[in-house]
């Protein structure tokens, strides 16, 4: 019964050996990582070892639980190294969090230990940090089930949904990457521009770089001019990992320099809009890759030489579906910890939520939108309801409305003028900065359908703000 | 390296070096945040996310032909339209560092 804990949830029998087996194996002098600085294995080694007796002090035993926030950083690798060589679970909240957000976050998940960071976090463009990491034990419980890390996505009602993935399931998503062609290659480099928090950084970055043998480097700002040093800091030949917008960054440089290492860049999340991917590739003269994949199962389709835009071909050993226009992942076990809600997981396939279709000739898959309120931004999940309850939540607000267009938009009914200077303030307690709205129309009233429903029509709406934007 | 063409601006006038565009004002930065996207300059909104920002970062470097070294705290006061459009024309009157 291999599968006996995906089914259940009880803990499995993999041990913590995993990640020295697969991740922290190696000569000590081969350079693994580029956090600003080389970092060979023996040199991560030692700091997930420094980790680990710092999480044994406080208590951390095999079956226990550990909350990261970290941002991107040395310390976050080697922490989360050192919790998995425990044994134990990892919550990974996002450092952009606000403390409201963390400490809800953290009333869900009642992980033992927090490790954090100490001071406030420069601004302005960083691909990683170097922040002094802080441990400390709370009165949490242990791990409920044996899942090596869980996230929380941005919720739709109510409380955000809590995703689990086991130390399998990761073993099994790198496994994924090493049979597809188009990856980087053993003695290659990744310039990862994507956040290593997230599951495309995470493991598509971060876990198959450290099992296969490719250094991972991260920029030491993401601006055009540092992510193209980066690349040409090296010999090897590299991959650029990251979201469209930093395809749509990068084609906008018109005279990028020749950099002949350079070899493919590939983007996760939303496809990069064809006008962008033909200046991309007609700038750089490289492969310009595609991949989709989500925070529940990781990578699930690619198109890593750009030759089946806008679909993809399934990843192996992943089973893609098509019910009534919606992609369907089978997966064994739900994703969802706490959560038996059959529109997200039933009988053995996991909903996308995802609009596509896939082709039974070829097995091409081609995603065609949302079919619920979620939005990418800047490759980040948020679910607009989240942001609209949030706001609809707050003293004063009699009523509220929150759509897309290119960024989160607000319109509120907010009769008192000392409650509707407050929002603004209010929100940012609430809502971590890429959740917040860009532009809050405070509206005398907002557009009802005839039955009374609100209007989320933006050209309706304008019509409630004269100020708004056309 | 081009030397100053017109004297400091104290009250808040960029100096401006030969052959270098002026610093922008708000609706050249607002067009190059609408860059992004290919939207509408009515479609940009007064705040700048970091995506917009490393996109407007890198079109004022093409623009005027040079790398702006700017640190965390000047990173941090270019969070909206206006903010911006200060920074750059404080930053785009100093020498260029290399």
């Amino acid at each position: 019964m291999s599968n006996m804990g995906w089914a259940t949830g009880a803990p499995l029998a993999a041990t913590p050996d995993w990640v020295d087996e697969l991740l922290l194996a190696g000569d000590d002098r081969d350079v693994c990582l580029h956090f600003g600085s080389p970092v060979d294995r023996a040199a991560l080694r030692h700091a997930v070892a420094d980790r680990e007796d710092t999480l044994r002090r406080l208590g951390l035993a095999r079956g226990g639980s550990v909350a990261l926030r970290l941002p991107p950083s040395l310390a976050y690798v080697a922490n989360l190294l050192a919790a998995w060589r425990i044994g134990a679970q990892v919550a990974l909240l996002d450092h952009r969090l606000t403390a409201y957000e963390t400490d809800r976050a953290l009333d869900r998940l009642q992980p033992q230990v927090v490790v954090s960071f100490s001071g406030t976090l420069p601004g302005g463009l960083r691909a990683f940090y170097e922040v002094a990491d802080v441990a400390e034990a709370r009165d949490g419980r242990p791990a409920e089930t044996g899942h090596a890390v869980v996230q929380l996505s941005s919720g739709s009602t109510g409380p955000s949904k809590v995703i689990a993935r086991t130390a399998e399931q990761l073993v099994a998503e790198i496994d994924r990457y090493t049979r597809m062609d188009g990856v980087p290659l053993p003695g290659e480099r990744v310039v990862l521009l994507a956040s290593v928090v997230h599951v495309l950084g995470l493991v598509g970055g971060l876990l198959y770089c450290l099992h296969t043998g490719v250094e991972l480097v991260l920029p030491e700002r993401l601006t055009v001019d540092a992510i193209l040093r980066a690349v040409a800091a090296g010999d090897a030949p590299t991959t650029l990992l990251g979201v469209p917008f930093h395809t749509e960054l990068l084609a906008s440089n018109p005279n990028p320099p020749k950099l002949p290492q350079l070899k493919r860049m590939t983007t996760g999340g939303e496809l990069v809009r064809a006008e962008v991917a033909q200046r991309f590739t007609d700038r750089y003269g490289i492969v310009l890759g595609n991949m989709y994949g989500m925070t529940e199962v990781g990578v699930i389709a690619t198109d890593l030489f750009g030759e089946h835009r806008p679909s993809l071909l399934p990843a192996p050993g992943i089973t893609v579906r098509e019910l009534d226009g919606e992609l369907l992942i089978a997966t064994p076990a739900s994703p969802y910890i706490g959560l038996s809600d059959p529109t997200r997981w039933v009988d053995g396939w996991l909903h996308t939520k995802d609009a596509g279709r896939v082709d039974p000739g070829t097995g091409l898959m081609t995603v065609l939108g949302r079919l619920d309120s979620q939005v990418s931004v800047g490759g980040l999940k948020v679910d607009l309801t989240e942001v609209e309850h949030t706001l609809a939540a707050l003293p004063g607000v009699e009523s509220a409305v929150v759509v897309y267009d290119g960024g989160i938009e607000a319109f509120a009914v907010v009769p008192d003028a000392a409650a509707a200077a407050a929002l603004e303030g209010e929100l940012a307690v609430r809502l971590a900065p890429y959740k917040r709205p860009r532009a809050l129309h405070i509206v005398e009233q907002l557009p009802r359908t005839a039955t009374g429903k609100l209007v989320r029509d933006r050209a309706v709406l304008r019509t409630a703000d004269p100020t708004a934007a056309p | 390296m081009d030397a100053p063409v017109a004297a400091a601006g104290s009250l808040g006038v960029p100096r401006q070096r030969a052959g270098e565009p002026a610093a922008p004002d708000r609706a050249a930065v607002v067009a190059m945040l609408a860059g992004y996207g290919e939207r509408s300059p009515e479609q940009v909104r007064e705040r700048i996310d970091s995506l917009e920002l490393a996109w407007l970062v890198h079109q004022v470097e093409q623009r005027h032909g040079r790398m702006l070294d700017l640190d965390d705290d000047v990173l941090m006061r270019m969070t909206t339209v206006t903010g911006a459009v200060e920074v750059l024309a404080e930053v785009l009157a100093e020498p260029a560092g290399d």
